[in-house]
């Protein structure tokens, strides 16, 4: 019963630590984006 | 010229029964919409799929009567029947499209069905706005499965076999071995899409529903904009694409599903396992990273200059989000088509267009020339540029990371810069044709043709309901190509000259 339990939780903690890697990458980049964007603007104002 | 070898009946047998296979699996597919217009009692809809699905189960149990053999695949008849199935595919696919009405022709059918199993993302469905929810649901569903690969997603689960699955998974242009087993990795592959299904849903739902749609409305849009999104496939439930939402959130969540679809799942791997060096010092992320900064700083740029947007925050939600929409290959659209043409100036378009020739990652569901060739191709110039300049006696050896550091080789710059002209070659293909026809400006017709072939879907407005037949039969052949990115299609065009001029055995 506990070793399935455990199989759970390393089932879900695996799919959340990439899932929430995946996520914050994409975050990263769009918020490089919205700092260039930023950046452009100012430049060419 | 007689050396290649002519197929016997046995190989054709074993390519229609794994056709048969394939079929057997879209058949399957396409019973879920089937529940979904019963259970939304639009009953012309229903017998639609029903007729459709039920003509892909006949064919597939006659092949599995008729045909059904142990013998084991080459390398050969899983290229021919890779390229085949998505043909045969998309012309099953398409006969729920035919019987509903909604396009002008079959060939326009057929058009539709191929943009969504190669997750293109063109539409030429008439008055999209009222179509029956689960005609909508369908459109979006065959961008998933393409997206995850129709061929391997049906044969891992039909198919005992690493051996036989391997052989169509690289034939589907999907060749990063993430695990040794090929079964385990489609079932790792299945696991991350069937993850970011329940994340991401969610996500857009909560966005939907803050941008003031009702909970029922939200989750219809959630699931299909989520098909739509992580399989870079570029369908909308509504005409206006993205712009029909005008919601910041929305597009937000959208913009990180499309970058996730976007990125090889071999990376999905390496972060799964906790190992983000492996993407820090991958080639590909190198490659895309510098290719979509420099993109983007034209795009934009192109669009202050050109007065189309003055703030950071319309350049980051017009520009920056078309130019993840355009490499992660989606084609979702925040703006009207025509508006790169009247609105954007020269510069932005300009960008556009290179980003979507380049696309996303390769064994991803991105489609386009692929970050990886490019910058293969970019290592042997600057290798051949090395061993000019330095001694002839000297010995130059140019390597790079994929997860592991290689050296390039001869044959692998080949093989990447013979993928990136074939792409070159079909732009201006899908160009002049479009130019022939007298209807189309250059740009238009090298905008569309550009995104045609990389399966990307942002239209400047070539591609419409009433487009010529000539040319909607070309752009199918270029999403065909682009999709299985030419190696299946050469070898089954070697394969039909083999079965015409190969030598026999005796």
């Amino acid at each position: 019963m506990k070793s399935q339990r455990d199989a759970l939780r390393a089932f879900f903690t695996e799919r959340a630590r990439g899932v929430a890697a995946i996520i914050a990458l994409a975050f990263a980049v769009s918020a490089v984006g919205l700092a260039m964007s930023a950046l452009i603007v100012w430049l060419l104002a | 010229m007689r050396m290649v070898l002519r197929p016997g009946p046995d190989d054709l047998k074993l390519i229609g029964y794994y056709l048969g296979k394939v079929l057997f699996g879209l058949g399957l597919v396409i019973l879920i919409p089937a529940i979904v217009a019963l259970s939304a009692r639009e009953w012309n809809a229903a017998t639609a799929f029903i007729i459709g699905s039920s003509l892909c189960l006949i064919v597939a149990g006659l092949s599995e009567a008729l045909l059904a053999t142990k013998r084991s695949l080459t390398w050969a008849h899983g290229m021919v029947i890779v390229a085949v199935a998505w043909l045969v595919g998309a012309i099953f696919a398409a006969v729920p499209f035919m019987l509903s009405g909604r396009f002008e022709t079959p060939l326009a059918a057929i058009f539709e069905a191929m943009s969504a199993l190669t997750t293109t993302g063109m539409s030429v469905i008439h008055d999209l706005d009222h179509t029956p929810l689960s005609e909508d649901f369908y459109r979006h569903l065959l961008q998933f499965a393409g997206g995850q690969g129709i061929v391997i997603v049906v044969l891992s689960l039909f198919v005992s076999g690493g051996a036989q699955a391997g052989t169509l998974y690289a034939a589907e242009a999907r060749d990063e071995r993430i695990l040794p087993n090929f079964i385990r990795t489609a079932r790792f592959i299945f696991a991350v899409a069937g993850t970011f299904l329940v994340v991401g849903t969610l996500a857009l739902f909560g966005a939907l529903t803050f941008a003031g749609f009702t909970p029922s409305r939200a989750l219809y849009h959630a699931i299909n904009l989520f098909f739509a999104s992580f399989d870079t496939g570029g369908f909308s439930p509504m005409q206006a694409s993205m712009a029909y939402y005008h919601s910041f959130s929305v597009e937000l969540v959208v913009m990180v599903l499309m970058i996730a679809g976007t990125l090889s799942f071999g990376l999905h791997f390496a972060l799964w396992r906790g190992d983000p060096k492996n993407l820090l010092r991958h080639l590909e992320t190198r490659t895309l990273a510098v290719t979509s900064t420099l993109f983007f700083a034209t795009l934009a740029t192109g669009l202050v200059l050109a007065g189309t947007y003055d703030s950071a925050t319309a350049v980051f939600r017009k520009g920056f989000f078309t130019l993840i929409s355009a490499m992660s290959s989606t084609g979702h659209q925040v703006n009207a088509g025509v508006t790169y043409l009247t609105d954007w100036g020269v510069l932005a378009p300009a960008a556009l267009v290179g980003a979507m020739a380049i696309g996303g990652m390769a064994s991803s569901t991105a489609g386009g020339i692929k970050a990886i060739r490019v910058g293969l191709a970019f290592k042997a110039l600057t290798h051949d540029i090395r061993r000019i300049l330095l001694p002839e006696s000297a010995i130059t050896v140019t390597t790079y990371s994929t997860g592991r550091r290689q050296v390039l080789r001869d044959a692998t710059a080949r093989s990447a810069m013979t993928v990136l002209l074939l792409f070159i070659v079909t732009y201006l293909i899908g160009t002049v044709t479009a130019l022939l026809y007298g209807e189309y400006a250059l740009t238009e017709a090298l905008f569309e043709a550009v995104s045609v072939g990389s399966n990307i879907g942002v239209s400047i407005g070539v591609v419409d309901p009433l487009m010529p037949q000539g040319l909607m039969a070309v752009y199918t052949v270029m999403m065909w190509l682009g999709r299985l990115e030419y190696v299946a299609v050469f070898a089954l065009v070697g394969y039909l000259f083999a079965i015409a001029r190969g030598r026999t055995n005796a």
